[in-house]
């Protein structure tokens, strides 16, 4: 068989698109055990049950391909044309417009059965669009997968492009049309907290203050959010926030009173009861992780943890596991967070601590997901969201209180811009997590010119409105749902560019204002305006082209590094700059319109990022590959303010002068007691990245590159300084040393 | 050069189908070779041989032609072959075994007969277990036009559906191809007004909007057969004179089937 890689880069292919529609099925036979129905006609689906009180709920895959597409057993080749209008990231304004695609599907008879993958089911005749609508009224809101593949590859090798929900079905003489949105679109589309009814009130007589259920009208508790000890939701009464772990037909249960800061108190009976949103610590006095917020609020709309986008960062099981175990053995532990979200096989849990070999604190089969048992090696997914987070801005934490009905589009979409990230759908259907930030040291970076597989050179949007030259960041809001108002925050924090803003150059002030109603202390505020301030002081042009299928595995979200034409230095020369994929548009005529961002990253991932340096113990000549740094003077412990062996990174470069030298080992020579602590470069190769190698004296001081440093002393240090290449060493918010940005 | 044929009158729709020999796959039942349409298919697996039975009822049927279309027996190295009879217990070879050389069409002529039962048998001559799937399995007679086809005529005329792009500096960049279809122009010059009133007229308003397997030649091309449809809205034979009438003029359209 050919790989889907080899098909892309053939001459000619036959494209194959396989459409799988997932609509609902009873999973009985009829008549059988235990369905009970005799006599009239059943379509396997709930609107046709004759035995309601069995109806077993599954789901069945109604697979198409375009027309002329070799044979897909059980696929039917109707689908006439589609027409996708990709998602589109905007991303000075952390908006993403959900993907919509539009499915044209040809006419047919009738299928030969009802239900042609059971054993007793009905003759079918008429018309197969009408029919399906017919028996199947409920596809509002089920999934639909659009699969690309070529003749000769593989069906299992099929790449999914595009995953959403049917929002509707339109049939007519020339067949049927689906259209169909991205699944940002169902938590737009999703509000929180819901709405009680006012006559759902307080029915204890009085709930006093130490009441541990919390009486209501008959059948309401079906009108709050469900609850289990893993995920406690939230009531309102009066000024009291109460959390609750279960509830039955008419109560709320396990009861924790006066949660997020409140007082607990006896509420009267008549009370009204309003549903509310609150994350943070039990005692409101701080935040909690990101991540935890994110995938909860996922949750809650209804976007099942399989459509979470994970990444592997190299951690496994180093143990068999059972269902309720909850300390991991593990390899790789040190590529994870502190603490975060996980995924194993299709179980999602949370850890609170870990270590290079461990993970504790873990809770199982966390928002909707099973405990189940896992093998020895099983990869330890992490989610983006964690992963993102813990690499560019570890230890951030955010807290909120929600009591207006909202959008849980909103919720995310401010959650991802007070951590400048983009939340969006990839094509593999999994809602993904990116912070704005340049690639990490082995990210594949395609280069692209006009000479590549480029089909056309569109325009370039050079979106001057994204400059800013002031940054007006509004924080720790005091009481809930602060919206877009400033009086309902209690905190400003302001970053400006004078120089921009002189009349010699810019000449005016381009204010950017963010309302940051996730952000509740001054450390938060300040990386964001750092970020947000750097990111956008330069406008990030927009360019728009179209690449041929080849390049079809170029994906939302991807970098890019293009040199076009259209984007030139003052020389008039062509410049090469990194691009972020942020709309991503596959037509049906060979061609992929492509939308990419410029992230003003440019060259700046080799940039310096240490606040402390080393100085060269003894003088080097330009072939010498032994390189010995002191890094430190003899007071404090090991590795207290200053760079350890542990910092450098293996194939990563320094720089001295302006020579470049890539890390070959790295011997660590600072054991306490000692005078002088010092790292041992050994195999260096000179002259790395462009540049020519050259002699230094002792003393000459060693610079680690953006690329050299380790995980850690990244984490450390980069992404945390000012425009004034200021940089936070001690983590306490303010900026107090020199060091470099990376962007 | 031969007559021109398209089978038709297929007795496997009214018939009763039962099967033998491994299973047959969920979601693939043997009703589904009823369909006249190639990606409505039977599949079974788990067995080296099986067999497929069509009773006709109580009364024989004639049948001088069979043929699969929508199948993998090529891909799988499997043979199959046809026999009848109309006591369900004294088979008679109709076709004997016959391996597919691809998985296009296949059609199969033999003298008129009428029986009861015929069997499909599918096996791969004791090789391991593989797992067949057909679309369309026909089981009936032909019709044979009395005269030879119009010239020039091209059975392999096909329309391709393809985009193919050149980039911004001139190169030329891949082709997608999406389809391939067939469409077959056939033209008679003239036909006997006899034949026309009590063959073709009959054949027509039977079959005017069901598919069939259309052979241009099957004494010299054996191996072209394809499933086809006809492609017009309105059909014409124009009297010549009280003997003869013509030109007839059919196009039909179908996959162009590869591999």
């Amino acid at each position: 068989m050919t790989t889907m890689a080899e098909a892309r880069a053939a001459s000619s292919r036959q494209l194959i698109r396989l459409v799988i529609l997932k609509l609902d099925q009873c999973g009985n036979e009829y008549g059988s055990a235990p369905c009970t129905a005799t006599g009239g006609r059943c379509a396997y689906t709930w609107p046709t049950c004759k035995d309601p009180a069995n109806y077993t709920q599954t789901t069945y895959d109604w697979r198409f391909t375009n027309r002329g597409a070799p044979s897909i057993l059980g696929a039917l080749p109707l689908l006439l044309k589609f027409d996708p209008l990709g998602s589109r990231i905007l991303q000075d304004k952390f908006e993403v417009s959900a993907g919509e695609w539009r499915l044209k599907f040809a006419p047919d008879t009738a299928a030969p059965l009802v239900a042609v993958n059971k054993t007793t089911a009905e003759d079918d005749v008429g018309s197969f669009w009408p029919n399906l609508i017919a028996r199947n009224p409920n596809y509002q809101g089920r999934m639909i997968e659009v699969y690309e593949g070529f003749a000769g590859v593989a069906e299992a090798d099929f790449e999914l492009m595009f995953a959403g929900t049917i929002e509707s079905i339109t049939v007519s003489r020339d067949g049927a049309e689906i259209m169909s949105r991205d699944l940002l679109y169902k938590a737009k589309e999703s509000k929180i907290p819901p709405k009680i009814d006012d006559s759902n009130t307080v029915q204890n007589n009085p709930l006093a203050a130490g009441g541990a259920t919390l009486n209501l009208i008959a059948g309401g508790a079906g009108a709050f959010q469900v609850a289990s000890a893993k995920h406690p939701r939230i009531v309102k009464i009066e000024d009291e926030y109460i959390t609750y772990t279960g509830q039955t037909s008419d109560t709320l249960t396990g009861l924790g009173r006066g949660a997020y800061g409140t007082s607990a108190a006896q509420h009267v009976a008549g009370l009204a009861i309003a549903q509310v949103l609150a994350y943070g610590n039990a005692a409101f006095t701080a935040g909690i992780a990101p991540d935890l917020i994110l995938y909860d609020l996922l949750y809650l709309s209804g976007i099942g943890a399989g459509y979470w986008e994970v990444a592997d960062d190299g951690c496994v099981l180093n143990e068999a596991l059972d269902n309720s175990e909850t300390a991991f053995d593990v390899t790789g532990g040190n590529y994870l967070p502190d603490a975060g979200v996980i995924r194993i096989d299709d179980e999602w849990c949370a850890y609170t601590t870990r270590t290079d070999t461990l993970l504790s604190g873990i809770v199982r089969g966390v928002w909707g997901t099973t405990a189940v048992a896992h093998d020895t090696a099983a990869i330890v997914y992490i989610s983006t969201c964690s992963s993102e987070v813990n690499r560019w801005h570890a230890g951030a934490t955010f807290r909120r209180k929600v009591e207006k009905e909202t959008s849980i589009g909103e919720l995310v979409k401010t959650l991802a811009a007070d951590n400048m990230a983009d939340v969006f759908v990839n094509e593999s259907g999994k809602i993904a997590f990116s912070i704005q930030a340049p690639p990490v040291i082995g990210t594949d970076v395609s280069a692209l010119t006009r000479d590549d597989h480029w089909r056309n050179s569109r325009k370039v949007n050079f979106y001057d409105e994204s400059r800013c030259t002031r940054v007006y960041l509004f924080h720790s809001a005091p009481l809930p749902d602060p919206g877009e108002t400033p009086e309902n925050y209690g905190a400003l924090r302001v970053y400006y560019d004078a120089d921009a803003e002189a009349a010699v150059n810019y000449g005016k002030a381009q204010i950017k204002t963010r309302y940051c109603p996730w952000i509740y202390q001054a450390a938060e505020a300040n990386w964001l305006a750092v970020k947000l301030f750097n990111r956008y002081k330069k406008a990030c042009p927009i360019l728009t082209f179209s690449l041929e299928t080849y390049y079809a595995s170029i994906r939302l979200g991807d970098l890019l590094r293009l040199t076009v034409p259209e984007i030139v230095g003052e020389t008039g020369a062509a410049v090469s700059k990194l691009y972020k994929v942020t709309c991503r548009d596959p037509k049906e005529d060979n061609e992929i319109i492509i939308e990419a961002t410029d992230t003003g990253y440019g060259d700046d991932r080799y940039g310096l990022i240490a606040p402390a340096m080393g100085t060269l113990v003894t003088g080097i000549d330009n072939d010498d590959t032994f390189i010995y740094i002191k890094v430190g003077d003899a007071v404090g412990g090991p590795g207290a303010g200053r760079l350890r062996a542990a910092d450098f990174r293996t194939g990563g470069q320094i720089r001295i002068g302006d020579e470049k030298i890539t890390i070959g080992e790295i011997y660590d020579d600072d054991v306490w007691p000692r005078s002088t602590p010092k790292v041992a470069l050994l195999t260096c190769i000179r002259g790395a990245l462009g540049t020519t190698p050259d002699s230094h004296e002792v003393g000459d001081q060693v610079l680690i590159l953006y690329s050299g440093a380790s995980d850690d002393f990244r984490r450390r240090y980069a992404f945390i300084g000012d425009s004034d290449n200021m940089v936070d060493s001690d983590g306490d918010g303010a900026a107090d040393e020199a060091g470099y940005l990376i962007f | 050069m031969g007559y021109p044929r398209i089978l038709y009158q297929n007795r496997v729709p009214a018939a009763t189908l039962t099967t033998t020999g491994g299973t047959v796959t969920v979601g693939h039942p043997l009703s589904l070779l009823t369909t006249w349409r190639d990606y409505y298919r039977a599949a079974w697996s788990g067995a080296n041989s099986y067999v497929i039975k069509i009773y006709n009822g109580a009364t024989s049927l004639s049948y001088q032609s069979v043929a699969i279309s929508g199948h993998n027996l090529f891909t799988c190295g499997a043979r199959f072959k046809v026999e009848d009879c109309d006591d369900d217990s004294t088979w008679v070879e109709r076709v004997a075994y016959t391996t597919p050389s691809s998985n296009k069409t296949l059609a199969l002529f033999f003298t008129q007969v009428s029986k009861k039962y015929t069997r499909f048998t599918i096996d791969n001559n004791g090789g391991a277990v593989f797992s067949p799937e057909i679309g369309v399995l026909f089981v009936g007679n032909y019709l044979e036009f009395p005269e030879y086809l119009t010239t020039p005529f091209d059975p392999d005329a096909h329309r391709i559906n393809k985009s193919s792009a050149q980039g911004d500096t001139g190169r030329i960049l891949g082709t997608t191809v999406d389809f391939r279809s067939r469409t077959v122009n056939v033209s008679f010059s003239y036909l006997s007004s006899t034949w026309i009133n009590a063959t073709w007229f009959p054949f027509w308003n039977a079959q005017y909007a069901t598919p069939f397997i259309f052979c241009h030649d099957p004494e010299n091309y054996a191996a072209a057969a394809y499933l086809m449809e006809f492609d017009v809205d309105a059909m014409s034979v124009p009297f010549i004179n009280s003997a003869w009438r013509g030109p007839l003029t059919l196009v039909m359209r179908g996959l162009y089937e590869e591999g």
